[in-house]
């Protein structure tokens, strides 16, 4: 029975519980979308290819969250630029 | 892809002097570590599927550490996913390529499945948790 535990636990995501579309469809469906090529996903490695996936989908989040910003300070009428480590210091020293 | 081989056993009676006869052989089969495999073990197995990727059920199988053939079916299932081969139809012909009432054979063929599991991990750049 031990053994039984250690090999089959619970599901400790919850969200599995209503999984409506396969794992495989959702992964499938993600590869359309970011149109990652057939050879690729048939010759790369599931891990690998599932990581390419949320990196890209984690690289979208980060320039929509951006963009977001940049909108919203827009409207406030400021000005918000990206600006190097260098210019941070400039900055902050009243240069 | 990769390709290996497993052992296999078959045994017959021979009617001409009445003896169990076990022929020892091997089939070649290769290794399948892509999205397709994934969609084999949600395919096969949808119990084990539901709760994790084939992949992560590996990586917990070799890390619990029970040792001979305690985990053997566990083993054959994530095999069976890895596999791609026209000559086995089904789970249950898979099942039937192996005798698993021999302790010796059995030893032998838990050994040849984690190097295969090993193999099958370490050719991922990324694992399952990073």
């Amino acid at each position: 029975m031990a053994i039984y535990k250690r090999l089959d636990p619970a599901p400790t995501d919850p969200a599995a519980e209503n999984l409506t579309v396969p794992r495989y469809i959702a992964i499938a469906q993600k590869c359309v979308e970011l149109k990652i090529p057939d050879v690729f996903i048939a010759r790369s490695h599931f891990n690998d290819l599932y990581v390419l996936i949320m990196s890209i989908d984690i690289a979208n989040l980060k320039h929509a969250i951006r963009q977001i910003r940049k909108m919203r300070s827009k409207q406030r009428n400021q000005n918000v630029r990206d600006v190097s480590a260098a210019d941070a210091v400039k900055i902050l020293k009243g240069g | 892809m990769i390709t290996t081989k497993l052992p296999t056993i078959k045994k017959h009676i021979d009617d001409a002097t009445n003896q169990l006869v076990v022929e020892k052989g091997e089939i070649t089969v290769g290794i399948d570590t892509s999205l397709f495999a994934e969609e084999r073990w949600e395919r096969f197995f949808p119990h084990n599927a539901k709760n994790e990727t084939l992949f992560a059920y590996v990586e917990r199988i070799q890390n619990a550490g029970v040792v001979g053939g305690a985990n053997i079916v566990s083993d054959l299932k994530a095999l069976y996913c890895f596999m791609e081969s026209d000559e086995i139809p089904d789970f249950k012909s898979f099942l039937q390529m192996f005798d698993l009432a021999d302790t010796e054979y059995l030893k032998a063929l838990s050994n040849k499945i984690k190097f295969v599991f090993e193999i099958a991990l370490k050719t991922a750049t990324a694992n399952a948790k990073n």
